[in-house]
C-alpha cells in the first residue's frame, strides 16, 4: 500500500527535527525573559559556570599567592640579613657613642685636674669569687708602683697592689683586705675604710665619741699621697655602737660601683689636690650622689635618732 | 732519669693549663659576662691530678697551682694552698668511698670540688686570715658549682692527651669513658 514505498515515521521525523529550529526562530518571544523551560538549564549553567569561576580564580589566587610566597621569603631573608647587619652596625655604634662618653667624662675630669692621672683599663677580675680585685692593662711600664690609688671620675676604686711590666692587681676597696684612709666630711672624724662584702663597706676604727650618721659622705682624708683630699669613697648607711668598748663602726654605700668598672685612673700623683670644696659642685660631681643618691640638706646633717642603733640600715 | 724528666713536664703542662683555664675564666668570661659568677674553668685539672696520681703528686700539683692562680685574686697565696691541698685530699677521700667510671663522675666531682672550693675558703678565712669573711656570697658559690661541671668535660680529652704524650697514662680509666 505504500505508494512511495518509503518510512512515512521516518520521514515525519525528520520534518520535525528540521522544523523545530525553524519554530524557534520564527516563534515571537520575550526578548527580557527566557521562557519558562529554558529557566532550569540557565541556572544549572549559571551554577556550574560560578563554581568554575570560583574554582578558576582559585587556583589562579593559590598559584599567585605561591609564587608571590617565593619572592616573599626571598624579600624576607635578604630584609632579615640587612636588619641583622643594622642592629650589629647599631649595637656596635651604641657601644662606641657610650664608650665616647665615658672617655669624654674622663678627659673632661683629667682635664679639669691637677693631679697626675693615668687611663687604665680593666682586663680581667678575680679568680675567687668572694675576693674584689681587678687586673688594669697598665703596669712598672707606664710608670705604675704598688699602693697608687685608682680611681673614677665617680670616686675611689681601690689601690694597686700588685704590678707587672704591662698589668697590674687593684684591690677594689670592696674588698676585706683593703684599705683606705677616711674621712668622713661633716664633721671630720678619721676611719678606715675596708670591704664588707662585695658591694659594701664598713669604716672602722672611728672613735666612739665620733659624730657620724647615716647618710654622712665619706671622702679620701689625702694624708698618704696616694689619693687627693676629699674625695668620695661613699656614703654612710647604718652606724653601730655597742654597749661598751672604745669604737664604733659603720657601713658604707661605695659611690662606684665595683661590678660596671670598665676604664679607670691609677693616680701617679695626687698632687696635693684638695677635692673638698670642688665635691658636690655642678661642674665636677660624683653623678651617683648628685643624682642617685643627693646628700641630705645641710650637706648631709647627722640625724641623731637613727644612731646607737646595733645593725640598722641594712 | 726519663721518669722524672716526663713527671717535671706532665706537671709543667697541668700547670700551664691551670694558667691559661684561670685567665680564660677571669678576662674572657669576664670581657662576655661581666661579673657574672662563670665556671671556675681550672678546677677540673686540678680534679684530674687528684683523682689519677698519688696523694704526694697531687699535694705538689696543688701547690704549683695555687702558685700560679695567685696571681689572679686577691686570695693570700698561703691560704689559696691550703684549700688546693684541702680540695686534693678531699677529692681522694672521696674517690675511696664512691666511684664509678662515666663522665658523670668527673662532672659530679667537679661541680662538689667547685662549691667545697668556696666552702674550705670561707673556713680558712676564719682561722686563718684577718679578714674573715662574714658575707659569703652563696649564690654566687651555687652558680660556679652549677657552671663547672657543664665546662668540664671538653677539657677531661685535653688532660688525657697531655698524660699521653708524657707517658703518664691515668692509673684509673675514667677519663678514657670520656675521651
Amino acid at each position: 500500500m505504500n505508494f512511495f514505498a518509503f518510512d512515512i515515521r521516518k520521514a515525519l521525523i525528520i520534518v520535525i527535527v528540521i522544523a523545530l529550529p525553524l519554530l524557534s526562530i520564527n516563534m515571537k518571544r520575550n526578548p527580557d525573559e527566557d521562557p519558562w523551560y529554558k529557566k532550569p538549564f540557565s541556572a544549572a549553567v549559571s551554577l556550574i559556570q560560578g563554581g568554575y569561576s570560583t574554582f578558576t580564580s582559585g587556583v589562579r589566587g593559590t598559584t599567585s599567592l605561591y609564587l608571590k610566597l617565593i619572592g616573599i621569603k626571598k624579600a624576607n631573608l635578604a630584609l632579615q640579613k640587612e636588619n641583622e647587619e643594622l642592629r650589629a652596625q647599631l649595637g656596635a655604634l651604641t657601644e662606641l657613642k657610650l664608650e665616647n662618653e665615658r672617655l669624654t667624662k674622663l678627659l673632661d675630669f683629667k682635664r679639669s685636674t691637677s693631679m697626675e692621672l693615668l687611663a687604665a683599663k680593666v682586663i680581667a677580675r678575680d679568680l675567687s669569687l668572694d675576693h674584689a680585685s681587678i687586673r688594669i692593662n697598665r703596669g712598672t711600664r707606664h710608670g705604675l708602683k704598688k699602693l697608687q690609688g685608682v680611681i673614677t671620675v665617680e670616686g675611689v676604686v681601690g689601690y694597686v697592689w700588685k704590678t707587672e711590666t704591662d698589668s697590674s692587681q687593684v684591690v677594689v676597696l670592696t674588698d676585706r683586705s683593703a684599705a683606705i684612709d677616711a674621712l668622713v666630711q661633716r664633721t671630720r672624724a678619721r676611719g678606715l675604710v675596708s670591704g664588707k662584702n662585695l658591694t659594701t663597706c664598713r669604716l672602722r676604727y672611728l672613735e666612739r665619741a665620733d659624730d657620724v650618721a647615716p647618710g654622712d659622705m665619706i671622702v679620701t682624708s689625702g694624708l698618704n699621697g696616694y689619693f687627693p683630699k676629699g674625695f668620695p669613697i661613699g656614703k654612710l648607711t647604718s652606724v653601730r655602737k655597742t654597749d661598751f668598748g672604745i669604737s664604733q663602726e659603720a657601713e658604707l654605700q661605695p659611690v662606684v660601683n665595683p661590678a660596671n668598672l670598665e676604664e679607670v685612673f691609677v693616680v701617679l700623683n695626687s698632687g696635693q689636690e684638695d677635692f673638698s670644696d670642688r665635691f658636690g659642685s655642678s661642674d665636677f660631681g660624683p653623678p651617683l650622689l648628685s643624682k642617685a643618691n643627693p646628700l641630705p640638706e645641710g650637706n648631709g646633717e647627722a640625724k641623731p635618732e637613727s644612731q646607737d642603733k646595733p645593725g640598722e640600715g641594712r | 732519669m726519663k721518669e722524672r724528666l716526663l713527671l717535671a713536664t706532665n706537671l709543667s703542662l697541668f700547670t700551664l693549663a691551670a694558667l691559661v683555664l684561670g685567665s680564660l675564666q677571669t678576662a674572657l668570661w669576664f670581657q662576655i659576662f661581666g661579673y657574672f659568677p662563670g665556671p671556675a674553668l681550672w678546677i677540673p685539672c686540678l680534679i684530674h691530678v687528684a683523682l689519677h696520681r698519688s696523694t704526694l703528686e697531687a699535694a705538689v700539683f696543688a701547690y704549683l697551682c695555687a702558685f700560679v692562680l695567685s696571681t689572679m685574686t686577691a686570695m693570700p697565696e698561703g691560704i689559696l694552698m691550703i684549700v688546693n691541698l684541702a680540695l686534693v685530699l678531699s677529692t681522694q677521700l672521696f674517690k675511696r668511698r664512691f666511684y664509678w667510671e662515666s663522665s658523670s663522675y668527673l662532672m659530679l666531682t667537679c661541680g662538689l670540688a667547685a662549691f667545697l672550693f668556696n666552702i674550705y675558703h670561707w673556713a680558712a678565712t676564719f682561722i686563718l686570715s684577718d679578714h674573715p669573711l662574714t658575707s659569703p656570697a652563696i649564690m654566687d658559690w651555687l652558680i660556679e658549682a652549677l657552671l663547672t661541671p657543664l665546662a668540664a668535660p671538653p677539657l677531661f680529652p685535653l688532660f688525657v692527651w697531655i698524660d699521653k704524650i708524657t707517658g703518664r697514662e691515668p692509673t684509673t680509666d675514667v677519663t678514657a669513658h670520656i675521651s
